[in-house]
């Protein structure tokens, strides 16, 4: 099975694996995997990123266009303080060109109520000014 | 980096793990067994607040009244002047709802940082109902250039509604530091408290749903939005996660408290803020954090409720590298 299925009382959904998905970054002389929803490796990553994927354990790879000065990644989760049970909502990589941020956000769950399908991508431009203080944005390769 | 987040709460002798919070009848002794409920007597509150570890329950409220102060580690000011600036101004005359503590050096950090050396209490007065102590305060230092007026957040809590020709809602939080636990509604040794102990959470968000999927809130008591909640976010100065001491820095006052509102999915929540891990102590070196803690409670459960069980699940929503 490539997804999770979490069956509540009143709601379904599906879940990718964590274990299975991850990001791809692509160098001039190496690719670099990353090491899944749980303990990214997003952090050790270099400078000098050439193009930038997002595997997911049901197959879908998505390629993040490479017209971007840096990039962020970000994985958006809920933690249940009933068991510390995680449920994987959403990948966010963020792409900025000088001060402009625009957001892919990667949908990890098929929510069938809320219309969500795993491999979902919605794109906008994030106006939130404090993402670009966060530190671990990487930049990329100037081609 | 994935981030490490710990969720705890305070057993009377040591902080536990938190595996459930439970609203069932005070009618047990505490501690109890983990998993005990029971009926609720005729006459009685309706339920108590209980704290659940995986081996033992422990009972911190005994009822679900709205809390009596609207205090946690941060009280609320309001300006009592047209406005105030960061770095030049020095003395500023305010409204408390409660009594500020007037000896020793307080602490205040909403968008910089600012030592008050003096709390003069000057007369209580009303506006619109509401009964405030005046008090000037005397600044010792303050840094920055940002100006202190126009509406204040306080999270899906009414405004008071605040006149008088002099009066800005601008607002002020401090943290006195010579406060007990004891003195405040909610602190960290009667709360669920998460401390962020590697990495960093982004955009974090407490709310609840209806069960483990995290996507739904047709619960009646969520739908109805009697679940409530009082929260802190805070970086400490020094002493211990039971008995934090204030911190002198910016950025000590991540995010506003908010005093007993509702949380149900992603229509009403608290947040969004960020928890960054305090390592080696910080730029002080005494530095702990960050920390989030909060109170829950039922809001007007009557009668109309038929008995049974009503699960709902409390979450944490943030984001990580």
């Amino acid at each position: 099975m490539s997804t999770i299925r979490i069956k509540g009382k009143l709601n379904e959904i599906e879940m990718v694996k964590p274990e299975d998905t991850y990001f791809v970054a692509h160098y001039t002389d190496h690719i670099v995997k990353g090491g899944g929803l749980e303990d990214t490796g997003w952090e050790q990553l270099e400078d000098g990123i050439i193009k930038l994927e997002y595997h997911l354990s049901t197959g879908h790879v998505i390629e993040i266009p490479q017209l971007f000065e840096k990039y962020l990644h970000l994985v958006e989760v809920s933690r249940s303080l009933l068991d510390d049970r995680v449920v994987y909502h959403f990948v966010f990589i963020k792409a900025a060109l000088g001060k402009r941020v625009i957001s892919y956000r990667i949908s990890l769950k098929t929510d069938e109520k809320a219309g969500l399908h795993i491999g979902d991508i919605h794109i906008e431009e994030d106006t939130d000014v404090t993402l670009l203080k966060i530190p671990h944005w990487k930049k990329a390769e100037v081609i | 980096m994935s981030v490490t987040l710990l969720r705890k709460f305070w057993n009377g002798s040591q902080y536990d793990d938190i595996s459930k919070i439970v609203f069932t009848s005070t009618n047990i002794d505490s501690p109890a067994a983990a998993g005990t409920r029971s009926h609720v007597l005729p006459g009685s509150p309706y339920v108590g607040t209980w704290f659940e570890a995986l081996d033992l329950q422990y009972r911190q409220k005994t009822n679900q009244n709205a809390p009596d102060k609207h205090e946690c580690l941060f009280t609320r000011l309001y300006l009592y002047q047209n406005s105030f600036t960061f770095g030049s101004d020095t003395s500023a005359t305010v409204l408390s709802e409660y009594e500020l503590v007037t000896s020793g050096t307080v602490y205040y950090d909403i968008n910089n940082d600012a030592a008050i050396n003096n709390i003069t209490y000057v007369e209580n007065t009303t506006l619109s109902g509401i009964l405030f102590k005046k008090y000037t305060l005397s600044f010792s230092s303050s840094t920055g250039n940002a100006t202190v007026s126009g509406s204040h957040y306080f999270f899906n809590q009414p405004e008071p509604t605040l006149s008088g020709a002099n009066l800005m809602p601008g607002t002020l939080y401090i943290w006195q530091d010579n406060k007990t636990n004891n003195d405040i509604w909610a602190h960290p040794q009667n709360t669920v408290i998460y401390e962020v102990t590697q990495g960093e959470a982004y955009n974090c968000r407490l709310t609840a749903w209806d069960d483990i999927t995290h996507t739904t809130t047709d619960n009646r008591i969520l739908q109805e939005k009697r679940y409530k909640v009082t929260c802190c976010v805070y970086r400490a100065g020094g002493g211990t996660k039971a008995n934090p001491t204030p911190d002198q820095t910016s950025g000590a006052m991540p995010y506003p408290p908010c005093i007993d509102a509702p949380v149900s999915g992603n229509n009403v929540y608290y947040g969004d803020f960020d928890l960054i891990h305090v390592a080696n102590g910080g730029s002080t070196g005494q530095q702990l954090g960050e920390f989030l803690y909060f109170l829950p409670r039922l809001d007007g459960i009557n009668d109309t409720y038929s008995s049974g069980n009503y699960d709902f699940v409390t979450t944490l929503h943030y984001q990580y590298t």
